[in-house]
């Protein structure tokens, strides 16, 4: 069988999924939302409003900051924008992710044996 | 539909607070770029918009959340209006009683005026006063507020009935001690009085007062102690809260029953001197005791609190 792609684990990452999708440049909900569909070549079911809760609690513990842009023409756009302190949280997520990954991995290896 | 559409749709059941407006406004925004991308696959509009609001997933968590928000926000906006509760129709109604009692008042007025005789004054106002008042009573208590469920109608039915009959039977006490005392000796006979003449008036008033007042009282007072609490969940929590504050305000139950008895002792105390003050200096310095003793419970009720940590 295929091997399928647990989105709950994915889930658990949505924070720091988002705040990685930041580190280059600004971006808004749909660009942001897009990026993840084409990293995961469509195969992770993200629900929006995961990501909207996401942005929420971001902005709230300061790790982002949201301003609109300044489109002319259509509907208007949310950006969100990585403060330093959001930074820093995503260097130590990834940190612990891979930590986390090592030991899994290594869990994992213990069972196959 | 357009996508404003949808979207004011998906949030129909929430209050209109800015922060909501403002994420109505983004979501618009990205399901607006959605669709477009999805039709530029070569999805139809209907397909691509449903596709998108799909995507959207469970939105209720984030409005529950933005809305919590603001109802602390604008808590007396939230909780004290009653814009939203009161329909058009029913203020209509509770200007008609309004108006009802009025035009009783009026009616009054008018006829002190063209007859100078109380009597007439009160018979031609009575009726409206009462069931206008009576209405009022009905439309107050199956109004929801913000504060309240509404009454059943029933029972907001009786209560109205009681309070009507009370008024009437209020009102019936003068004009019967107006008429009688207006009466000549002779007619006063021929109905059969029996009484001093002086006291006819008031004995015959308070007789008319027992058929409408005392039913109508009990009824009122059985339909209170029947009642139950109507407040709103919030209100409930918030009165729970300020118990449990009184609670915490004493150290111990030990203190809390001492803070108790000498507050008992302290009001039987003043009672007992106010009655004496009556009687001995009259009304004049009497009050003087029950206000001591009210300085008094604060000073005991500021010794008994718990002390600040």
């Amino acid at each position: 069988m295929e091997p399928q792609l647990s989105s709950d684990l994915l889930r658990g990452h949505t924070d720091t999924i988002v705040l990685g999708a930041l580190l280059d440049k600004d971006r808004y909900g749909f660009e942001i939302y897009n990026r993840i569909l084409e990293r995961t070549r469509e195969r992770y079911e993200l629900k929006e409003a995961t990501l909207y809760s996401a942005y929420k609690r971001l902005e709230k513990d300061g790790l982002v900051m949201s301003y609109w842009g300044d489109e002319t023409q259509g509907a208007r756009r949310k950006y969100y924008r990585i403060t330093e302190k959001g930074r820093e949280q995503y260097r130590q997520n990834k940190r612990d992710w891979e930590f986390t990954q090592k030991i899994l991995n290594h869990l994992l290896e213990e069972e196959a044996l | 539909m357009n996508i404003r559409e949808h979207v004011d749709a998906l949030f129909a059941d929430y209050k209109d607070t800015a922060s909501m407006r403002e994420f109505k406004e983004e979501l618009a925004g990205n399901l607006t770029d959605r669709i477009a991308a999805l039709r530029q696959k070569g999805m139809d509009e209907n397909a691509a918009t449903g596709k998108a609001l799909a995507e959207l997933g469970d939105v209720s968590a984030i409005a529950g959340e933005l809305g919590m928000k603001k109802r602390q926000e604008v808590f007396s906006d939230m909780y004290m209006g009653t814009r939203k509760y009161l329909t058009p129709g029913r203020a209509a109604l509770f200007i008609l009683g309004g108006a009802i009692v009025c035009l009783g008042l009026l009616f009054a007025a008018v006829t002190w005026f063209a007859t100078e005789l109380q009597v007439a004054a009160v018979a031609s106002g009575m009726l409206f006063v009462a069931a206008g008042a009576g209405f009022l009573t009905f439309m107050g208590l199956t109004q929801e507020t913000a504060t309240n469920n509404p009454m059943p109608r029933k029972r907001a039915a009786l209560y109205s009935v009681s309070v009507a009959v009370f008024l009437t039977g209020v009102f019936s006490a003068p004009l019967v001690y107006f008429g009688t005392t207006g009466a000549s000796p002779a007619e006063l006979a021929s109905g059969g009085w029996a009484l001093a003449p002086e006291n006819l008036g008031y004995t015959a008033a308070v007789t008319v007062l027992v058929p409408f007042v005392l039913p109508a009282a009990a009824l009122f007072i059985y339909l209170a102690l029947t009642e139950k609490d109507r407040a709103k969940p919030w209100v409930a929590a918030l009165r729970e809260k300020a118990a449990r504050q009184e609670h915490e305000r004493f150290a111990n139950v030990k203190e809390a029953e001492r803070f108790g008895l000498f507050s008992g002792a302290l009001w039987i105390a003043a009672i007992s001197l106010f009655v004496l003050l009556i009687i001995t200096v009259g009304f004049k310095f009497s009050w003087l005791a029950l206000a001591a003793a009210l300085a008094g419970q604060m000073l005991m009720l500021a010794a008994f609190s718990k002390d600040g940590e």
